[in-house]
C-alpha cells in the first residue's frame, strides 16, 4: 500500500452561472513514504485542486483519493487524514491566528486535545525545526515573509503530520525567504516527511525527486527531473526551464555537447569544464 | 528635468512610538526619462514605501520629491501626478471591481475628466496594447478571465491614463511561468509605446538582468548599489554586500571560475554567458592550434 494514492479522480466545480468545470480529470498517482514530489502546470492546471484533494478539503467528485488505507470520503476519516496531510498555503499574513508565536503554533494540537506538556514539547520541537525558537514569545505580524511562512510551517508541524503539502508557499517571498524555506521543506524531507511541493518556481523543482506535470486537469508527465526537463512537455505545458536547462540547450545549438540532460547549475558547470579544461 | 527627483528623503513609520521604523534613510535618486529601473531589495528594505512617493500616496516627511517636474508635497500636484505616474501593486487582479472590462479600464481615464471619445480611444488602445482586443473583451466581466487575462486587464487600468511613467510592484509574482514571459513582454512594449520610463520591483535577478537598463538596490532604506546590471553585478564585493542574489548566469561564471575557466564579471544574462562561452572554446583552440603549429 502505498501512503498517498490516487485512482481515477476527476473534481468538478460549480461555476457562477452553474456551469460543471472540470478541474481534474481521471488523475491516478501514488505517492511513497519519504518522497519529495513537486506539482507543476500552468495557473489553471488542476494543481491547487489537487492539493485539496489531498487532506480532505475537497472529494473526489468520481474516484478516490486514499490516504493510508483511509478513504477521504468517508467523513470519518477527515479528522486522521488532517492529521496526517498539513498544508502550508501561499499568503504569509493571513496563516496565523495568534498574536504570540509560539501560542500560534500551538493552536493546532490545542484544538486536537493534545495534553498540555505534550503541547509544550511539540511546540518546542517545531519551532527549533524551522529555526524560530528564539522568536517564541514575540509577535508574528513583526517578522518577514520568510520568517512568517516557517511559524506557519510550525503550526502545521506541532500536528505532527507525517506528508507536507506546500501550496506554492515561497512564490510571495524574496530569494532569501525562498531559500530559507526550501532549506525547511528538504530537511524535513530527509527526516522522513513526505512532502509535496507545488511551485512555478522551476529551480525549486529540480530538487524534486520527482516531477508531476498537470495540464488541463490531467496528468502530461510524471518522472524525475531530468527525465521531464528532456522531454518536450515543458513548453508544451507553459513550463519553463530551470536556468541551467535553458543555458546548456542555448549552448547546444551552438555546438556543445552534454552527455546528459542539465537540469542544475552543477551539472552546467561539470558539463562544461568536460568540454573546455 | 529627470523623471524622478529625490533629494534627501527620510521616512519614518509610527514616529515617536515603540514602533518606530526608518524605512527610508536619507536617499536620493534621479531617475531620467527613457530609463528602465529595476528596484531590488529583501522584504522591508523600503522598496514600497519609496515607490509610493512618486505619486504621493504616502507624503514626504523630510527631503525632495520632483517627479516630472511635479512637486509632490504640494497637495495640488497631487492629482496630476496620480495621473503622471501608474501605479501597478502586487496582486493588482484584486482591485478590478466594475461589471465589465471596458468600464475597468476606464475609471481612470473617467477621473482625468477627459472627453467621452478621448476616453473610449484611450481604453480601446489600452485593451489592444495588452492583448486584450477590444470586441472580444469589452463587455466581459473581468472576473470571467484567466489569471492571466485578469492581471493585464488591471495593467490596462493603468495604461489607460496613459502615464509618463510606469511603477510596478512586483508584477510578474504568483504567475506561472508562461505568463511570467508575457507580463515582461508586455511591460517592454509598454515602456516602447506608452510610458517611456519604467521602475519595476522584482525579486527575479534573471528577469531584471535581461529588461532593466539601471539597477537600484535598496537595504535598510538605504541605496547601497545603482547602476547598470553589468556594474551592479558584476561588483562582486559590493552585490554580496548589499545582499543581492546574483542572476544565474553569474553564479555560473563564478562557478567555472573556481574550475579555472574565467570569463568576465560583467556576464550576467544567459546570452553573454553563451556568447562568452563560445568566445572562451575559439580562443582556445586557436591557442591550441598555434601551440601545435609551433611543434610543428
Amino acid at each position: 500500500m502505498s501512503q498517498i494514492e490516487l485512482s481515477a479522480v476527476s473534481y468538478s466545480y460549480r461555476s457562477g452561472d452553474g456551469r460543471a468545470l472540470r478541474a481534474l480529470r481521471n488523475v491516478s498517482f501514488t505517492v511513497e513514504k519519504g518522497e519529495f514530489v513537486v506539482l507543476a502546470g500552468m495557473n489553471g492546471s488542476g494543481k491547487s485542486t489537487l492539493a485539496k484533494l489531498l487532506n480532505g478539503l475537497y472529494v473526489p467528485s468520481s474516484g478516490s483519493v486514499v490516504i493510508d488505507g483511509m478513504d477521504t470520503r468517508d467523513e470519518n476519516n477527515t479528522f486522521e487524514i488532517r492529521k496526517k496531510v498539513g498544508m502550508v498555503f501561499q499568503n504569509p499574513d493571513n496563516q496565523t491566528v495568534a498574536t504570540i508565536i509560539e501560542d500560534d503554533v500551538a493552536f493546532g494540537p490545542e484544538n486536537i486535545g493534545v495534553p498540555r506538556e505534550e503541547i509544550v514539547e511539540r511546540v518546542n520541537w517545531a519551532l527549533d525545526v524551522v529555526g524560530m525558537s528564539d522568536y517564541r514569545g514575540r509577535s508574528a505580524s513583526k517578522l518577514s515573509g520568510g520568517q512568517k511562512q516557517r511559524v506557519a510551517i510550525a503550526g502545521v508541524l506541532a500536528m505532527k503530520p507525517e506528508v507536507l503539502v506546500f501550496d506554492e508557499s515561497t512564490s510571495m517571498l524574496d530569494p532569501e525567504g525562498r531559500r530559507e524555506i526550501m532549506q525547511v521543506a528538504e530537511a524535513l524531507n530527509r527526516s522522513g516527511i513526505t512532502v509535496i511541493s507545488i511551485t512555478h518556481n522551476m529551480d525549486e523543482a529540480v530538487l524534486a525527486d520527482r516531477i508531476i506535470v498537470l495540464k488541463k486537469g490531467k496528468i502530461a508527465a510524471d518522472g524525475t527531473p531530468k527525465e521531464v526537463f528532456a522531454s518536450s512537455v515543458p513548453e508544451e505545458c507553459g513550463l519553463c526551464l530551470p536556468p541551467a536547462a535553458a543555458v546548456a540547450r542555448e549552448l547546444g545549438e551552438a555546438g556543445f555537447v552534454f552527455d546528459d540532460t542539465v537540469v542544475t547549475e552543477e551539472e552546467l558547470v561539470e558539463g562544461l569544464c568536460r568540454q573546455l579544461a | 528635468m529627470s523623471a524622478i527627483s529625490i533629494k534627501n528623503l527620510t521616512y519614518v513609520y509610527s514616529k515617536k512610538t515603540p514602533y518606530e521604523k526608518k524605512a527610508l534613510d536619507n536617499v536620493s535618486l534621479q531617475i531620467e526619462e527613457g530609463e528602465f529601473v529595476g528596484l531590488v531589495g529583501a522584504t522591508g528594505s523600503g522598496k514600497s514605501t519609496l515607490i509610493q512617493h512618486f505619486n504621493g500616496l504616502i507624503r514626504k516627511q523630510e527631503g525632495e520629491v520632483v517627479v516630472d517636474g511635479l512637486d509632490a508635497s504640494k497637495k495640488k500636484s497631487l492629482k496630476n501626478l496620480r495621473f503622471r505616474v501608474g501605479m501597478v501593486f502586487q496582486y493588482p487582479e484584486y482591485q478590478l471591481f466594475e461589471d465589465t472590462v471596458a468600464k475597468d479600464v476606464a475609471f481612470g481615464p473617467k477621473n482625468m475628466k477627459l472627453p467621452k471619445d478621448e476616453i473610449d480611444r484611450r481604453v480601446r488602445r489600452a485593451m489592444e496594447v495588452v492583448g486584450l482586443p477590444y470586441d472580444e473583451f469589452a463587455g466581459r466581466s473581468p472576473f470571467e478571465l484567466s489569471g492571466g487575462e485578469k492581471r493585464r486587464a488591471a495593467i490596462a487600468g493603468v495604461i489607460a491614463m496613459e502615464p509618463r511613467i510606469l511603477v510596478l510592484d512586483e508584477p510578474v509574482a504568483g504567475l506561472d511561468p508562461a505568463g511570467r514571459r508575457e507580463i515582461l513582454e508586455l511591460i517592454l512594449k509598454l515602456k516602447a509605446e506608452v510610458s517611456p520610463t519604467v521602475v519595476m520591483v522584482s525579486h527575479y535577478m534573471d528577469d531584471l538582468a535581461e529588461t532593466a537598463s539601471r539597477i537600484v538596490a535598496l537595504k535598510d532604506g538605504r541605496i547601497v548599489a545603482d547602476g547598470t546590471p553589468e556594474e551592479v553585478f558584476g561588483d562582486r564585493e559590493k552585490a554580496a554586500e548589499a545582499g543581492l542574489d546574483l542572476p544565474t548566469a553569474a553564479k555560473i561564471v563564478d562557478a567555472l571560475a573556481a574550475r579555472g575557466i574565467s570569463l568576465e564579471k560583467t556576464v550576467v544574462t544567459r546570452r553573454a554567458l553563451v556568447n562568452g562561452l563560445v568566445k572562451y572554446r575559439k580562443d582556445k583552440s586557436d591557442g591550441n592550434t598555434k601551440a601545435g603549429d609551433e611543434n610543428v
